[in-house]
């Protein structure tokens, strides 16, 4: 339990990266003398291995000590190149408003109707998946 | 004998109507051609064990008069699409030992109209990649070159449909997974409009991004497939209907929009631009507009966008429901263990990249900038799209290349420069086979795009058939 608790915080160097990040479009914005330094700052930082256990930690990924080093590496270029999204243009940029929600009833039959595939999925099949099961229910270790 | 080299799905149906020879003679002549090539490509992973009884099946529809496009037309599906009762592993470790409960609806559609599925086929897990190098399950190899990958995500795909392996296939594009393995096996593929047909049975890679489309060896091939699985479906909140696009209205003289500075920057193989260029000069012959136009390089907003969504599609795979469950000391090991086995190395990667983009610190920088960048975009191709109708590039930057060659993931990333865009925007894009390059005494095949405005795919049809008439 405890190593759940602690997964969903960021890392304390995850934070500290954060701030210097929203130190510097703070600093941007206000057209601050000293902007241009923190960005260069900001474009220039590297990762350490301590991120990479972070983020394997936040999801759920056991890691090597050798898949580290060599997600690190490959974070780090790749991190680099997609930082240039930041130069794009992006003026009008409103999204346009044609986003619907599509409701149904939460039923596999019902939501079958209107295609006529009425009763189309297999329960047994499903709970012959389950990797542990009793009495027709997941089985899963205790939560807490 | 049935000559497989020369058939296409529109000749095989006059022949099945007409008992030239039964769904039966075909199925087994397919069979025939799996047995002799797949252990060297490894297009497939699995043969279903029913092929000669769906056959039987649609022979007997076709006795008692039914004709319908798909009858009996033998396919390959990519091991992405679900088929019920069917194993499904999105070329991943941890789904390995997974049923589908369910039809897709693009599997539900063929199924009415008798089509025979072949089997599944490889591809990149969880359809990341653009080789078919990241399938747990061992690379595709290049039926022109078996030195050389085939493409992907969808190589397994592309690769069958090449060799003769398959009729015809589906595959999924969410970058580029449908045209990039089809420009490097020769072959002609489809990405229909964002929402066009069904994703419901598709295990989800970029859900803003993925779209199932066909892999043919004729562009009537694939419209044949794209009219038979397309159209809204209830059980797809993001699929669109017929009237969802303004209609296109005909033209006499269609002008194709080229984006040079995008083609003519570094990374871009000579002899790629050659056959481009030949390219050009045919279409003109054929009475097409050539306009120079402006396109950003798309690469590092599509990345990020496919990281963010990647790392949240892929959080569903646990081992507590199916699929690989590894037992560790409690619930949180469970999971660790799972996730840490069951993925492989670049879906791992891209998982951290998304928790990383979409982590508090840096949300806007990344996944929040791109977001405002797509919009920018999909704004400027309605533009784009009032000025001309159709937009042309080649394929791929590159050929196909030699196996394991290519080891830095970013080096990957950047093959898809000119068919992440059409995703980003959620326009329809075609690509067809344009010629060869000699590379090391092998012919590889090279491949042209086209990508037009939502909804257009009849203009990419059009195109495509008088390029392939004159090729």
């Amino acid at each position: 339990m405890r190593g759940l608790a602690q997964a969903d915080e960021p890392s304390s160097s995850l934070r500290e990266h954060a701030e210097i990040d929203c130190l510097s479009k703070s600093c941007a914005k206000k057209e601050f003398g000293h902007a241009r330094e923190f960005r260069i700052f900001c474009y220039t930082f590297k990762m350490d291995i301590k991120d990479v256990e972070n983020l394997a930690q936040l999801a759920r990924i056991e890691l090597t000590e050798e898949e580290k080093k060599d997600l690190l590496s490959d974070m780090d270029s790749i991190l680099g190149y997609v930082k240039q999204v930041e130069d794009l243009k992006v003026e009008n940029a409103e999204p346009e408003l044609n986003v619907y929600n599509v409701w149904r009833e939460d039923s596999p039959r019902l939501a079958q109707a209107g295609q006529d595939r009425t009763g189309e999925f297999s329960r047994d099949l499903i709970i012959k998946q389950f990797p542990d099961s009793q009495d027709g229910f997941l089985k899963v270790k205790k939560i807490l | 004998m049935i000559d497989l080299t020369i058939l296409t799905i529109a000749t095989a149906r006059k022949k099945l109507d007409g008992k030239v020879f039964s769904a039966v003679d075909l199925a087994s002549a397919y069979l025939a051609e799996i047995k002799k090539k797949n252990s060297e490509l490894n297009a497939y992973l699995e043969i279903y064990d029913d092929v000669l009884d769906q056959a039987k099946a649609a022979d007997g529809r076709i006795a008692k008069g039914e004709s319908h496009p798909m009858l009996g037309i033998p396919l390959a599906i990519k091991d992405v699409i679900l088929i019920k009762g069917r194993k499904v592993s999105a070329g991943s470790k941890i789904l390995q030992n997974y049923t589908a409960t369910y039809n897709a609806t693009v599997i539900e559609k063929l199924r009415k109209q008798g089509a025979v599925f072949l089997g599944r086929t490889n591809m990149d897990e969880f359809a990341l990649g653009s080789s078919t190098e990241n399938s747990a399950y061992g690379v595709t190899k290049n039926p022109h070159d078996i030195s050389r990958v085939a493409g992907g995500t969808s190589g397994g795909s592309s690769a069958a449909v090449s060799s003769g392996m398959a009729l015809a296939a589906l595959g999924s594009d969410t970058g580029g997974s449908i045209r990039l393995p089809s420009a490097f096996c020769g072959v002609i593929g489809l990405k229909p409009t964002y929402g066009g047909v069904s994703r419901y049975g598709l295990i989800a890679a970029v859900s803003s991004f993925d779209v199932i489309g066909p892999i043919a060896k004729t562009t009537e091939d694939a419209q044949i497939i794209f009219n038979a699985i397309k159209g809204n479906d209830f059980l797809d909140s993001t699929s669109i209907n017929d009237d969802t696009y303004p209609k296109i209205k005909n033209k006499d003289k269609l002008s194709i929009g080229v984006p040079w500075d995008l083609i003519n920057q570094e990374g871009i193989e000579p002899e790629v631009k050659e056959n481009f260029e030949e390219a050009i000069k045919n279409l003109e012959n054929l009475g097409y507009h050539i306009k120079d136009i402006k396109l950003p390089n798309c690469i590092a907003l599509y990345y990020i966008i496919n990281f963010a969504e990647v790392s949240a599609n892929l959080a569903r795979f646990d081992g507590m429901r199916y699929g690989v469950h590894i037992n560790g000391k409690n619930l949180l090991e469970d999971y660790l263990l799972t996730k840490g086995k069951g993925f492989g190395k670049e879906s791992r990667r891209r998982i951290l990249l998304g928790t990383y983009v979409l982590s508090a610190g840096y949300y806007d920088a990344y996944y929040g900038k791109a977001q405002k960048a797509r919009i920018a975009l999909k704004k400027e191709f309605k533009e784009l799209f009032s000025e001309i109708d159709l937009i042309l590039t080649p394929t791929s930057p590159i050929p196909a290349w030699k196996i394991g060659e290519k080891s830095d993931p970013l080096s990957i990333y950047l093959v898809d420069i000119f068919t992440v865009t059409a995703n980003i925007v959620g326009v329809p894009a075609i690509s067809i086979p344009s010629g060869f390059a000699e590379v090391e005494g092998k012919k590889l095949p090279l491949g042209i795009q086209f990508m037009a405005s939502h909804g257009a795919e009849g203009l990419l049809f059009e195109v495509s058939k008088k390029f392939e008439a004159i090729s």
